[in-house]
This record gives C-alpha cells, structure tokens and sequence, in this order.
C-alpha cells in the first residue's frame, strides 16, 4: 500500500497569489464626501494610512464632521436611474444619514406601554418578508420602542411592513433610531386617530393624474374607480405591494431622500404609466382595481428607475408648492419637512433640525378626557410624573379640534351620510380635495415673457408720458 | 364560461385577524395560508356558484379589519347585497366588537341587505373561548343568518358564501329586491336571452331595447 502524497502544505502564504490582483473593497461612500474633501477623505478611510492621516480632514472647529457629506450627491444618486444605494452596507451609512440620525431634535414623551400594542403584536408575524422568530422579535421591540417614546403616535397596519424593511437592512439597533426618524418625518400624518389625512393624500395622486393625462382621468370617472387602490402604496411606501426586497430597498433609497410627498407623485407616475393598458380593460371598476392592486409586484428594476425618472418630471412640471398650496394641514409632515438649505446647514454645523410640530400643539396640551373615568385618575395620581401617563394627542388630531378646520374640510360624517354610492362619496372626495388644491395656474392665460416685458415697457411709458404732460400743465 | 344571471356584490367585514381574507381565498382559490398578509386597505375576489339552476357571480370586497380603516372601508358598504360578519370563535373581543360592526353596517348599507355572521377558526375546538349559542343568539336578536367555519378545513366555508347568495336570489324572487337598482349590489349578468329565466317582465323589455 502506498500511502497518497500528502497535499503540499507551507506555513507561508503562496507566493503566485500575490501576482493576482486583490481588489480592494472600495470605499463606496466616498462619492457622497464633497469634492474638494474627497480626496483627504479615501485617505483617511484607508485601514494602513488611517493613523497617519487622521488628521487630514482638516475641519474647522465650527465644522462637523458631516459637512463632508455631499447631500445633493446622495440625492442625484437616489433620483436618478441607477441602483440607488447597491448594497446594504452603503445603506447602513446611507440611510441613518437621509433620516438626520443625531440632527433631528426628537422630544419623547416615554411611557410604559402603548395603548396599540396588542394590535401590534398580532401583526408581528404577519409581515409582508416572513420574518424567523428571533426577526420577529426584533421587530415587536422596534415598533413598541419607537410607539412608546411617541404615545401620540397610532400604530396602523403596514408599518409592521414598513419597519420590516429597515430591520432587514440596518439590523436591530440602527433600526430603531432611523424609524423613528421615518416614522416622524413620513408617516405621522398616516399615524393620527383616523385616516382623515390619508384621503388628502390619495386625492393628489388623483389631481396629478387629471392634470398629466386628461383622458384617463376622465376614464377613472366614468369607471367611478375610488382611490383605494393606492392606500397600502402610500402607507407602506410599497413595502406590501413590491414583490422583489431588493426593489423595495431601491425605492427606499429614492423616498428617504426625497419629499414626503413623492409616493404620491410615484403612484401617480404608475397609474399613468399603466394607462394604455387600463384603456383596454373593461370599463368595470372592480376590474381596475383589481389591476392596479397587481401592477407594483409585476415590476422589475428597469421598469421602478423609469418610473423614479418619471415621478421626478411629474415633481418639476407639477411642484407641490403651486399644484398642492393649500392642500395641508400646518404640522402635517407635508408642510414641516426641512429644506434643502437647512438640511444643508444642519449638515454642515450639526446644528439640530427642528419640526416646529413636535414642540407647538404638545406643549400646550390639556390631556383630553382623562377625566372622565375615576380609575384613570386615580391611576395618574399614582404615576411619578403626570405628563407621562395623559394620553397625548396627536398635533393633526389636536389642532383640528382646536383650530376648527370646518371651514376648509367638511366633516368625513356629513359627507357619508348624504351620499348615496362610491361614486358620490368619491366625488366628494374630489370636491373636497378640489377646495384646497390650487392648479388654477394651469388655467390663466398664459403669458410670455416678452408680452410681459412689452406691456411692462408700454406702461412706463405711458406713466411717463402722462406724468410730463400733467406736470407741463 | 363567463356567463351569469345575476351579479351580487359581497362584502367581508369584522375585526383584525378574525381570517378574513383566509375565507376569501378559501373560497377563491380553495387553498389556506397559515400565515396570511394583512390586508391594507380593501381587496378583491370574484368566483360563480350555483343557486338552484342559476349561476351566479359573486363579487367579494375583502376589507381591512382594523379600526383606522373604517373610513376607507365604509365607502364599500353601500354598493353590497351581502355581507359577511366574521369573528374569531378563539377570541372572546372579537364577538364582543360585532355589535359595532353591525351598527356600521345597518348604517352605511342598504336596508335589505343580507348580512351572515361567521364563526370561523371552529377546527379549534379547544381554543374555544365565544360558544355556539352564544353566537346563534346573537343572530337571532338581530336577523341575521349564522354559520360556524373554518378557513383552514374549509368546513362550511362554501355554505357561508352560497346560503348568503340563495337569500339575496329569495329576495329578488320575492322581490323585496330591485334588480335595476345599482345601488342595491345586485347586476343582471350577461346571459344569453335562453338560459335566464327573469321573473320581471320590465327587465325583459329593458334587455330588449338595450
């Protein structure tokens, strides 16, 4: 018997494999550090030379360290047709950063338990990404944490699937940090007593539709299609309708970067994209709805970057400032989300973002109907610190009461009742929205630049004139 | 294949997790999902059965259980001929919510709209929190049909959807009904002059000039 040679072994690694060239993971952050502090940037971020150069990034003392980050590139990058942010560990830079982690003033109101956690909690195991029982957990403690530091905060259906996707990317602790973030940012309209303001939102993917393609929204009217086909777009940002996770993430990347209104403007680009195929359906509004409800999880990464392109015309022709001026209500996130100057400031000094929300109504809020029930109170009185067992309200619900809003929105009661079908209600709706929604630009003569100038021209002149002749008198 | 005599519009209502959408694809599909999605909003589903000789196509709108959807969901009440009150017989809140429920169903809906309460998850036995007769007394005293079910057997799943149907048929038989009325959930279908047999002669005569 002859024993098989043995495989060569030496304690030394093989010399050939040097030749090969090893490609070092880049640096991939790197392109979002401004330009001009790119370069000191690579340096520093490279394991051999960090020592070395640590001190290369020369930043003044008023400086922070995130005035190296180029928001504008983060946002080009998202808003443009490309990957987004291509991988989950560019994400977890990326997104802590699109959410103002450690620059959003963020007051909590942390309390024991959650009045919606029971609900919650069935609906931890029915996310739309199954989730393994540790995950599941995770979860539970993400959203409870986060609920518990905001009691006014509601928990609706869908954000399980909403904070599903940032547990997925970020892992459990960076995850609580930048839902919360989202959660206040985004979807705290979503996240009042009713969905009073959901309807607001839905409403605009109908004006963006009406104003971009006037035959198919004269389509949805005959249809008598309500707007509910869209409602888990918007509440969840897709994350319940997508299919694929990595086009979930793509979209994620595009949403944080942008407006809270941009699922809005996203919907609608895919309604209007799938217009000539909801031209061909049977004029059946079950059927449309039907359709409509299917269309995102037939969608691949081409057809979403087309559609993030699309949206993005649909924001420059329609910009939500003239097509939507009157449309919110004054701490809806809509109306207090931060500039680009001040995001670029806060960036720049580390000065904190403020939403004048999370201070104005809160503070001067009376705990409303604490007194109603004596176990309650006696309860409270128990409590060490008051504040923190009066169920707070939400701002939207709050300042609708205290500002009484009837004016402007009539009642979702009284319109029910009187209507007669969904057609009516729907067409309600619209009236409604129509009330608010300014789009009266697109309906004023349209005058040139040069016919201005000239009859500007022509005035003067004419002032002049009559000026010089009533002064020779 | 696509052909119907009548068109009656359903809708399923009742707390969160109670397995509505379980019912659905149940009947739809006859399959089970241990693990369903939530539903967001409303969604849909359509299947034909037979009553007596007549086929009929029932249009389903699935609906949110949780409360802040009321208000979208309420929009879906009016258009409905049947309904489908479903609660959890494992879940004692889920039978004790069902008086709400109704209110917003005999509100928002039709007068003679057929409402069937459901006791689903029976497989369960014992996890039994809500009992048998408890449920059928409650339907007596308000008028409503009663069934116990099972989504995940598909026990009496079929029955609940077809027992529904043949009372909304009684009632156009009876004609408590209006079937030229949109608004009271129910559509003639497209059926071939020969195989319906339309008890209404104005409806006849308005097939013809259309």
């Amino acid at each position: 018997m002859v024993a098989p040679p043995l495989p060569h072994y030496s304690p030394f690694p093989e010399r050939t494999r040097s030749r090969v060239p090893i490609r070092r993971p880049r640096h991939r952050a790197g392109r979002f550090v401004k330009r001009r502090h790119r370069q000191c940037y690579t340096c520093a971020t490279q394991e051999s030379t960090f020592t070395r150069r640590k001190n290369s990034l020369a930043l003044t003392p008023n400086q922070s360290i995130t005035s190296l980050v180029d928001y504008r590139a983060i946002q080009r990058r998202a808003c443009q047709p490309t990957q987004g942010f291509e991988t989950n560990l560019l994400r977890r830079v990326l997104w802590p950063l699109v959410s103002f982690q450690g620059l959003l003033h963020v007051t909590t109101w942390p309390v024991p338990t959650h009045a919606d956690e029971t609900v919650l909690r069935l609906d931890i195991g029915r996310t739309h990404f199954p989730l393994n029982p540790h995950q599941q957990s995770q979860l539970e403690t993400l959203l409870a944490g986060v609920l518990r530091r905001h009691p006014w905060l509601h928990y609706y259906q869908g954000l399980n699937d909403v904070c599903t996707v940032f547990l997925l990317v970020l892992g459990e602790k960076l995850a609580l940090g930048v839902c919360e973030r989202v959660l206040l940012l985004y979807f705290r309209d979503f996240m009042s007593r009713d969905f009073h303001h959901v309807h607001t939102f839905l409403g605009c993917i109908y004006s963006l539709i009406q104003a971009e393609d006037t035959a198919l929204y004269q389509r949805i009217i005959e249809v008598e299609l309500p707007p509910y086909f869209a409602t888990s777009w918007l509440l969840t940002w897709f994350s319940h309708d997508i299919a694929k996770v990595d086009l979930i993430y793509r979209l994620f990347d595009y949403f944080l970067t942008r407006h809270p209104l941009m699922s809005v403007y996203f919907s609608a680009a895919l309604v209007l994209g799938q217009s000539g195929a909801l031209m061909h359906l049977e004029p059946e509004f079950p059927s449309w709805h039907k359709f409509l409800l299917d269309a995102p999880g037939q969608l691949t990464m081409v057809e979403l970057q087309g559609l993030i392109v699309a949206s993005e015309k649909l924001w420059k022709r329609y910009p939500p400032e003239k097509h939507f001026a009157r449309g919110f209500h004054p701490y809806s996130c809509v109306s207090t989300y931060p500039k680009i100057n001040t995001v670029n400031t806060a960036l720049q000094y580390g000065v904190p973002i403020d939403l004048d929300f999370i201070f104005i109504p809160l503070d001067s809020l009376s705990p409303p109907n604490v007194q109603s029930s004596p176990s309650i109170t006696t309860e409270l009185s128990a409590a060490d610190d008051p504040k923190v067992s009066q169920p707070l309200q939400h701002p939207l619900d709050l300042a609708v009461n205290a500002r009484d809003l009837q004016t402007t929105w009539p009642s979702d009661e009284k319109g029910l009742v009187a209507s007669p079908g969904i057609h009516s209600l729907w067409v309600a709706t619209m009236d409604r929205l129509k009330q608010y929604v300014v789009h009266n630009h697109r309906n004023w003569p349209q005058v040139s630049n040069q016919t201005f100038v000239a009859v500007a021209v022509y005035t003067v002149a004419f002032l002049v004139v009559w000026f010089q002749s009533t002064s020779g008198h | 294949m696509a052909s119907y005599a009548y068109l009656f519009k359903y809708i399923i209502i009742g707390d969160t997790g109670v397995g509505k959408s379980c019912l659905l694809l149940q009947f739809t599909d006859n399959r089970f999902q241990p693990a369903h999605d939530l539903t967001i909003g409303v969604e849909f589903g359509a299947r034909i059965v037979n009553v007596g000789n007549k086929r009929i196509k029932l249009q389903i709108w699935d609906t949110a259980g949780q409360e802040s959807f009321r208000s979208i969901t309420r929009s879906y009440y009016r258009g409905a001929a049947g309904a489908l009150l479903v609660y959890d017989i494992t879940r004692r809140e889920t039978f004790d919510h069902l008086a709400t429920w109704l209110e917003d169903a005999r509100k928002y809906s039709n007068a003679n709209i057929t409402i069937m309460l459901i006791g689903n998850k029976c497989d369960l036995e014992n996890k039994r929190a809500v009992s048998r007769e408890e449920g059928e007394a409650f339907a007596r005293e308000n008028g409503l049909f009663f069934i116990e079910t099972s989504a995940k057997t598909a026990a009496n799943v079929e029955e609940a959807f077809v027992n529904t149907a043949a009372d909304i048929h009684d009632k156009i038989q009876v004609g408590v009904l209006d079937v030229t009325n949109e608004s009271s959930g129910i559509k003639l279908g497209p059926t071939q002059a020969g195989m319906a047999s339309l008890s209404s002669g104005s409806v006849d005569s308005r097939r013809g000039c259309c």
